[in-house]
């Protein structure tokens, strides 16, 4: 079956003031619809920028150059603008990490659902408005009625988290980008953001792309996983592949990082060194100057290794991960 | 929301107070003695003595202050040496007009800055950008009492279209009966359509002269507010959920960006009656402009001072309507402590 998502080669670069900033180089993966894909990495390796290419939400600064970039058949590389605002909220749409600075300070939430509605729908207003508070009903909000009326200011992160799930799903997408959407909240939110995404999309059989920095709970909503790093996707595979049988050294160390149910990777001191500085011209492997196992060999082009069918890893020296 | 309109009054209240100690000193220290101005020119030494005790100014500053002061309570503002009126008689009666021009100008400026300012957001770095920062620069650099006499000599002396720069109404129309004091909407109640019609034309000209002062602030406020908002997440999201592009732009944009042009309205409208004071005397607008010049020029204490107080408790009241205005289209201000 064709996938839902078949991203090639997809390069991303912005023109600065201090230079180009080679943001994404080759970045590959394809996502069937529904399922659940993670995708991880440490703050800067470029999850963002690919979530906001396949989105086309990039501003006018990037560069976008790929082989293949295809979402629910549509060619995102020659779409129309007109064309790619009509795919977004009915075929992909994104939640953001900062739910309340997501959402128009100033527009009560429900009517910011129902603008969604009215738009997909093409309900009129008596009807998404009444639409719009089952939405809110939906996420669990308590009171809908009066909380449609509710501005982003009067609601906790959670509820603002939850009212941008009920937006996204408003339209009733096939393709969800969950942009790092519990950071920043409790654990106990968390998880219950967490399960109301999974119940959401499971319910629609919509494919999720799952941006975040916590492995531990990554693990236990995603089919499989992307691991990036300054740019590349470094390793791919299904959620075992990567737990059990890492094959990058950077896996490696995300593992080692984020020990079992413990916190997530704003602590990465098992992680030696920094990011590349994205600007500067970069060498094939992009991890090589913090790698323990770098050899000659690692100055060569990089590579895609297939380990598996459902396994891949951009490395001259995989399974060298030390345990 | 009473209890904040409350409190920004009472925060008010101490400028107002500092406004009122400064423009005492400073208008008594002014040069020029205005009970020889008033004795008149054949004044001997003895009759000057005699108007300074008549008018009180042979007092110690401190007691002229208090006396000063508690005539202020009592709302009286004084006498004009000038008019021999009551300065608060003259002010109210001459407020109007300057009114009248400053909400033309204001207005005037807001329908040309606002959407040249939109536009050059929504369009940054186009041509539309640039003449925006150009007109706008242009604008900003004349005094404004320049481009006034530019507007004249063009549109009244060589092209004839504009009536001439006196006043507010040329002697042969009627005069609107007083309703609200702004002559265009006087005559309109009044159903007088060519008085109407000639205090508009009136208008023109001064208002542009002043209105172009206000375009550059106005206009870089918008278009910074305008590209400040489409660049904030939320219009990522309403972009993300398919908006279309005109619900983006007007619903989502415009308005969040109008908040902080709403904010600085008020200042700008004091800033306008400000710089009325040179518009209206390059028009001959009988405003409270011309009148704090003439107050000036002749060492006319009551009369600087009562402006100088009456523009403070007005600059009060703009922002205290700018509050509210904010109240109105921010609900975050309203629940604001
Ligand atoms: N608009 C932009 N202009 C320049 N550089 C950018 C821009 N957006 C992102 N980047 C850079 O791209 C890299 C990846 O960023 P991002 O995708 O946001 O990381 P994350 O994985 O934390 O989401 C970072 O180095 C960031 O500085
Ligand atoms: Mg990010």
């Amino acid at each position: 079956m064709t996938p839902l998502l078949d991203i090639q080669n997809l390069s991303v670069d912005f023109a600065t003031r201090d230079g180009t900033v080679h943001a994404l180089e080759n970045v590959s993966f394809q996502l069937a619809r529904g399922e659940t894909m993670g995708l991880v990495g440490e703050s800067g390796s470029g999850k963002s920028v690919s979530a906001y290419a396949v989105m086309r939400l990039l501003g006018g600064s990037a560069r976008v150059r790929a082989d293949r970039m295809i979402s629910g058949g549509v060619d995102l590389l020659t779409a129309t603008d007109a064309e790619v605002a009509a795919l977004r909220g009915k075929r992909m749409t994104m939640i953001f990490q900062n739910a309340r600075s997501a959402l128009n300070p100033i527009r009560p939430i429900g009517q910011q659902i129902a603008d969604v509605l009215r738009v997909h729908r093409a309900m009129p207003r008596r009807a998404a408005k009444q639409a719009a508070i089952a939405a809110l009903a939906e996420v669990r909000i308590p009171d809908p009625e009066r909380r449609y009326h509710a501005y982003p200011f009067e609601l906790s992160g959670g509820m603002c988290q939850r009212v941008m799930i009920a937006l996204a799903f408003a339209s009733e997408p096939e393709l969800l980008i969950a942009d790092e959407p519990t950071t920043g909240l409790d654990v106990t939110t968390q998880a219950v953001i967490m399960d109301l995404i999974r119940e959401k999309s499971s319910q629609r059989r919509m494919s999720t792309i799952l941006i975040t920095h916590d492995l531990t709970l990554a693990a236990e909503y995603c089919d499989r996983f992307a691991v990036m790093h300054a740019g590349h996707v470094v390793e791919q595979g299904t959620t075992a592949d990567i737990f059990e049988r890492a094959a990058h050294p950077y896996t490696g160390l995300l593992m080692k990082a984020t020990p079992h149910g413990a916190s997530n990777l704003s602590d990465l001191a098992a992680i030696p060194g920094s990011l590349p500085d994205l600007r500067r011209d970069l060498p094939p492997c992009r991890f090589v100057h913090r790698c323990a196992h770098s050899a000659p060999a690692c100055a060569a082009a990089l590579p895609r290794v297939p380990l598996e069918p459902s396994h891949e890893v951009s490395c001259h020296m995989p399974w060298k991960v030390s345990a | 929301m009473i209890k904040l309109i409350a409190k920004r009054f009472l925060s008010a209240l101490p400028s107002l107070i500092g406004v009122i100690i400064v423009t005492f000193v400073i208008s008594h220290s002014l040069p020029g003695d205005p009970a020889a101005y008033f004795a008149g020119p054949s004044a001997t030494a003895e009759s000057i003595a005699e108007t300074k005790a008549r008018l009180g100014l042979d007092q110690p500053l401190p007691v002229q202050f208090v006396a000063y002061v508690g005539d202020l309570m009592q709302g009286d503002l004084g006498r004009s040496f000038n008019s021999g009126q009551p300065v608060l008689t003259d002010l109210i009666r001459r407020l109007p007009a300057s009114f009248e021009l400053t909400l033309y100008a204001l207005v005037f400026a807001i329908v040309v800055a606002v959407p040249l300012g939109l536009w050059a957001a929504v369009n940054p770095g186009s041509w539309i950008d640039h003449l925006c920062r150009g007109t706008v620069t242009a604008a900003a650099a004349f005094p404004s009492f320049f481009t006034a006499l530019v507007l004249i000599f063009v549109f009244y002396y060589k092209l004839g279209w504009a009536p001439s720069p006196i006043g507010r109404l040329a002697i042969y129309f009627p005069l609107p009966p007083t309703i609200t004091g702004f002559f265009t909407i006087d005559a309109l109640i009044a159903g007088d359509f060519a008085t109407a019609r000639a205090a508009l034309g009136q208008l023109i000209l001064p208002a542009i002269s002043l209105g172009l002062f206000a375009l550059a602030p106005l206009a870089r406020m918008t278009r910074a507010s305008m590209i400040g908002v489409l660049g904030s997440d939320f219009i990522t999201t309403a972009k993300a959920g398919g908006l279309p592009r005109r619900t983006i732009l007007w619903t989502y944009g415009f308005r969040n960006a109008l908040l902080p042009v709403v904010n600085i309205l008020g200042m700008i409208f004091s800033f306008l009656l400000g710089a009325n004071v040179l518009i209206e005397q390059v028009f001959g607008w009988p405003g409270i402009g011309s009148y704090a010049v003439e107050a000036v020029l002749t060492s006319d204490y009551a009369a600087i001072q009562g402006f100088v107080v009456m523009m403070a408790i007005l600059y009060i009241l703009l922002n205290l309507g700018v509050d509210i205005l904010n109240m109105i289209v921010d609900p975050r201000v309203r629940y604001d402590d």
